[in-house]
């Protein structure tokens, strides 16, 4: 659990920042200036600081919601994604934040309001098109929710606008803030999923996948409509049969109707970023396969990569329709 | 005085930079830390069994950078070594003797703020410090008050990581027990009485230096092939990556059955690559 909070001046008095000390009151408060002061210091470990994460209450000034990465999003014609957090509770080993940031600690964006008029003004300047915003790029959409509670203003916040998308990308099976009102039917809870004895290896601190499975039933079971993501597909012995076994289960006693969509997507890192996390867990057997880099990109190479694609597609198709299922290329 | 070895054999795993002998004296003896050397610029003490060294900075910031840097370019110091500054500090509030692992050190000066370590929260408390350049008598603010720790963190995560760089205080001077009445001996007495509550501290210090060290350190076993054969500086670099990879892959396997054919740097480096390749059907997490 978190045991020291640093707050920006500033954000102190803040609602949110103040909520946040209360529900963490075991927790010390250390004033800083700007939370990059601590955030971006050069010479960080981030995998010994991973082992105790501290919490940053900052506040954000610009670049609310920014476009998603070309291939990021689903079948609306513009996709936006917003990050109210940095970093995640989980220590997924795949996870491209390991060399995104140089700092394990998590920072919290507590001006959500301003995250909320951002949205409002994209949302108007599209009236024209489908628009689906992603949370839980930077952070799991739900991990923390108990702590910060954005997940419940962002859900009070699409209630209003009815023909925009909102995706939770997750993890994480509190799904209180969801269970405990209506469903919104332009918002999506999305797992992220992997077969369980490759999620037992490299989700470390996420729950299990037999309790996320558990968690979007429950969720579909109530009227949520839910995204299936196994993204990053990951190969291994024998993995024709993990992920056919893991589809089937999914599928097995699901709300059909209420799966909204299913993504599935290869691993891939850009180099600079697969250089810096393979020199933070050198050991790591995810790293020490023989990957390919082309273009920029280290993956497991176009054979594998289709070969795994076709098979999660045909996989998929045997459930669900086409048009529910779709390639993510980031 | 110690007879001087090779700097290269030295497995060091912490460095103290402490300002005061006084306060020097209980790690020195804690550590059987031995003299390196009288004819150096600052005081080093070093023990080649356990790995520990220390170096006596004297009063204020730049001493305590200065003699970071010599330390460590002394002794050459690996990447993977913690670094400790501890020293006596005033505080605002009673008792003296209580032990803090610092998390913020802010220079007054500058007005510069650091950040060191990791924080050990479930074996000691933690507080914000002040660096100053004159002793602080009017507690003016509820954080503890030193003159070097500003100096160290600017250097010493250089040297190693910011996760590594340790500052630890012990509240020497109050309002109610001002700085005038601390005499050599107390400073030492309040070290002593600690040293319980900094081994603990230190224990745990060493098993992250201990895995940083595996992480970073390339095995013995490949240095014998830099020496047999001619490595481009990228050779070398692509040998020792390809080589992590191989060994995470095949934990059990012999490198010099692997590589009993090679008779180049790159054919050693696809023999390396060619073994990874013929697993990739059979791979396992």
């Amino acid at each position: 659990m978190i045991d020291s909070i640093f707050a920006e001046r500033e954000v102190l008095d803040h609602p949110v920042a103040q909520k946040v000390i209360k529900r963490l009151k075991h927790a010390d408060v250390f004033e800083i200036e700007r939370y990059q002061e601590m955030f971006n210091k050069r010479q960080q470990n981030f995998r010994i600081q991973k082992q105790n994460p501290a919490l940053i209450l900052a506040r954000k000034h610009d670049n609310f919601v920014l476009p998603a990465p070309q291939g990021f999003g689903l079948d609306a014609q513009k996709n936006y994604y917003f990050s109210h957090m940095y970093n995640c509770i989980y220590d997924c080993r795949y996870c491209f934040l390991q060399g995104m940031y140089s700092s394990a600690n998590h920072v919290l964006f507590v001006n959500y309001e301003d995250f909320f008029k951002a949205i409002s003004d994209t949302i108007d300047k599209n009236t024209d098109t489908s628009l689906t915003f992603f949370s839980g790029y930077d952070c799991d959409s739900l991990a923390f929710e108990k702590i910060t509670g954005f997940a419940e203003k962002a859900l009070e916040f699409f209630t209003n606008f009815s023909s925009v998308e909102l995706e939770l990308r997750t993890k994480s099976i509190v799904s209180e803030t969801l269970l405990n009102r209506s469903p919104i039917s332009n918002c999506i809870v999305a797992y992220s999923l992997s077969p369980s004895n490759l999620a037992g290896v490299l989700d470390n601190k996420a729950p299990s996948i037999e309790r996320r499975v558990n968690a979007l039933k429950t969720l579909a079971k109530n009227g949520w409509p839910v995204g299936l993501r196994f993204d990053p597909l990951i190969y291994c012995s024998g993995w024709e049969n993990l992920y056919s076994e893991l589809i089937q289960d999914i599928f097995t006693d699901i709300n059909i109707d209420k799966v909204h969509s299913v993504s599935h997507g290869p691993l891939r890192f850009p180099k600079e970023m697969y250089k810096k996390i393979t020199s933070l867990y050198p050991d790591d057997k995810l790293f020490s396969f023989p990957m390919e880099t082309k273009g920029g990109i280290v993956s497991y190479g176009t054979d594998i990569e289709q070969e795994m694609s076709l098979f999660l597609q045909s996989e998929l198709e045997k459930y669900t329709t086409k048009k529910k299922i779709f390639r993510c290329l980031v | 005085m110690i007879e001087l070895p090779d700097i290269r054999d030295i497995e060091l795993k912490i460095c103290w930079v402490i300002a005061l002998a006084p306060e020097a004296n209980p790690i020195i003896d804690l550590f059987d830390l031995r003299l390196f050397s009288n004819e150096l610029d600052f005081p080093v003490y070093v023990n080649q069994e356990n790995g520990h060294a220390l170096v006596i900075s004297g009063i204020g910031k730049t001493k305590a950078a200065a003699a970071t840097t010599y330390l460590k370019t002394l002794l050459n110091v690996k990447k993977y070594v913690g670094w400790i500054n501890l020293g006596i500090a005033g505080f605002h509030l009673e008792p003296v003797g209580r032990l803090f692992q610092v998390i913020k050190v802010h220079d007054i000066g500058s007005k510069r703020s650091y950040f060191p370590g990791l924080r050990l929260s479930k074996i000691v408390q933690h507080q914000t410090l002040f660096t100053v350049s004159q002793p602080e008598t009017a507690y003016s603010d509820s954080v503890l008050f030193d003159m070097e720790a500003s100096g160290f963190c600017e250097i010493a995560p250089m040297f190693s990581c910011n996760e590594l760089v340790f500052v630890l205080k012990i509240v020497s001077d109050t309002p109610e027990s001002p700085i005038g009445s601390i005499s050599k001996k107390t400073i030492t007495q309040l070290i002593h009485q600690n040293i319980e509550h900094l081994q603990k501290i230190i224990d745990i210090i060493e098993k992250l230096v201990s895995d940083e060290k595996k992480r970073l350190k390339i095995p013995e076993e490949v240095f014998q092939y830099f020496d047999k054969y001619h490595f481009t500086q990228s050779n070398r670099h692509k040998f020792i990556q390809t080589y992590k990879k191989w060994k995470s892959a095949f934990p059990n396997r012999k490198l010099e059955n692997t590589l009993a054919t090679g008779n180049s740097a790159s054919k050693l480096i696809s023999s390396l690559e060619s073994e990874l390749v013929s697993a990739i059907k059979e791979w396992k997490l």
